[in-house]
């Protein structure tokens, strides 16, 4: 345990060292990963798709805040969807716009979860992002992430539609895409059951994980991963929808010890070091409960020759 | 000369004004409940605009039922349920609003105090030198005993 506190120390040390060239490599990577992700996922333009173009994109990125990723990448959708069809092209501007209008001035940084989704899914981190998301965000990711699952489904149906209308000859009837698209999303009962359960997971991760009993970032991990399991279980039965459940079990335990992994390096407690605390002053009783982190002082170790 | 305690100070506010400041201390130029009603006013000007386009897509995605029913569809009845829908809308917004700029403005409360007493001490230790410089005395507060 101590040679994995000195080692997380350290790397808390070695970030705060250089945090000024980290976070600019960090965002370029992300960015370049995010764009890169969409060029596979949708790539109607091979200019999307071009290397330098997204290096380029992706360095801009990375000096400017997590918002302007956002924004980029919500114009190349956008650009994606009117090469497929005009009208398609105007119903991904109109949701772009809700989202930000509805949603995305009350919390700006969360905006780039909407695009992690698609990637968790290339990744099969999906069912392990629900944990993950409940502690690190809380119910601001609710709404990111269902839109993250709507991008995900939505560039699905776009190669989908694609090849309707590639297939479709002069006979046949003209196939509206704006139409094809809602009606794809609206019928995904698996997307929607998605939705519904990363919300709720979410919110029960959060919630537990804020009480003061002892554990509690265990016992919410625990209980978010147990939930996952369960409620799509049971969507799986009432919806008829073909979830794979040992991806499910595989995905909960995965999210269950990447959120102990990414708590252990935010800071653990020592709670048999817990101390309680009563004071009053004139208008209060204090109960206070101070529970110590958990820390080790590495040690500089300067050796010194003399000859 | 460079003084240690300014330097300092200097520094400690420089990070501040470019993190957290940047979006805090605009808001320290309004009382709470003005800051909190023009944010509300922005966020219905923004719910409106999403509320207009969720209409819209409704419109055109209904639109083969509407052309075909032009004149059976009963236009007052939707109106009026727009009105109820949009009212509803517009006040959970509104709620919303009120309740995450007002924590946003208590929570950036403690560092604006913070931020300001830093300002008038860096404004005093300057005020001080530039007495010295001229050749006055500077008297320090722990002096003044009552």
């Amino acid at each position: 345990m101590t040679t994995l506190l000195t080692f997380r120390d350290n790397l808390k040390g070695f970030y705060s060292r250089f945090d000024f060239i980290l976070t600019p490599i960090l965002k370029f990577i992300l960015s370049f990963v995010i764009f890169r992700s969409l060029d596979m996922q949708l790539g109607y333009w091979q200019i999307f798709g071009n290397v330098l173009i997204i290096f380029v994109l992706s360095i801009i990125c990375a000096f400017l805040p997590s918002q302007v990723i956002t924004g980029i990448s919500a114009i190349v959708i956008v650009m994606e969807s009117v090469k497929v069809s005009l009208d398609v092209g105007l119903l991904c501007a109109a949701l772009v716009v809700i989202f930000y209008c509805g949603y995305m001035r009350f919390a700006p940084r969360t905006g780039i979860i909407v695009l992690l989704v698609p990637i968790c899914f290339s990744l099969h981190l999906t069912y392990a992002l629900p944990i993950i998301l409940g502690f690190l965000a809380g119910p601001a990711a609710i709404i990111p992430a269902a839109f993250g699952f709507i991008l995900y489904y939505y560039e699905l149906c776009l190669s989908d539609l694609t090849k309707v209308l590639a297939a479709m000859t002069d006979e046949d009837d003209a196939v509206s895409g704006f139409q094809y698209v809602i009606n794809a999303l609206m019928e995904n009962r698996k997307m929607l059951l998605m939705i519904a359960v990363c919300s709720l997971v979410i919110l029960i991760t959060y919630c537990i994980y804020k009480l003061s009993f002892e554990h509690s970032w265990v016992a919410a991990f625990i209980t978010g991963g147990f939930l996952n399991v369960v409620l799509f279980l049971a969507g799986n039965v009432m919806l008829l929808v073909d979830v794979d459940i040992v991806s499910v079990l595989l995905g909960s335990v995965v999210g269950i010890l990447l959120a102990c992994l990414v708590q252990f390096c935010k800071g653990v407690v020592d709670y048999q070091r817990t101390e309680l605390l009563q004071f009053e002053d004139d208008d209060y009783y204090y109960y206070v409960k101070a529970v110590p982190k958990l820390s080790v002082t590495g040690t500089n170790k300067n050796v010194k020759h003399i000859n | 000369m460079v003084r240690e305690q300014n330097v300092k100070l200097m520094s400690k506010i420089a990070i501040y004004e470019n993190n957290k400041g940047r979006t805090e201390i605009p808001m320290s130029s309004f009382y709470k409940g003005d800051y909190v009603r023009i944010n509300a006013l922005k966020a219905i000007v923004h719910a409106t605009i999403a509320f207009i386009l969720i209409t819209a897509i409704v419109v055109v995605y209904k639109m083969d039922y509407l052309l075909a029913n032009i004149l059976k569809v009963d236009y007052k009845r939707i109106a009026m349920l727009l009105a109820i829908i949009y009212g509803c809308w517009i006040f959970i917004y509104w709620l919303i609003a009120r309740i995450v700029y007002s924590r946003r403005y208590e929570n950036a409360r403690p560092d604006i105090i913070i931020y300001n007493h830093d300002l008038k001490k860096l404004f005093e230790i300057s005020e001080k030198e530039v007495v010295k410089s001229k050749g006055g005395v500077v008297i320090s507060d722990d002096f003044i005993d009552f």
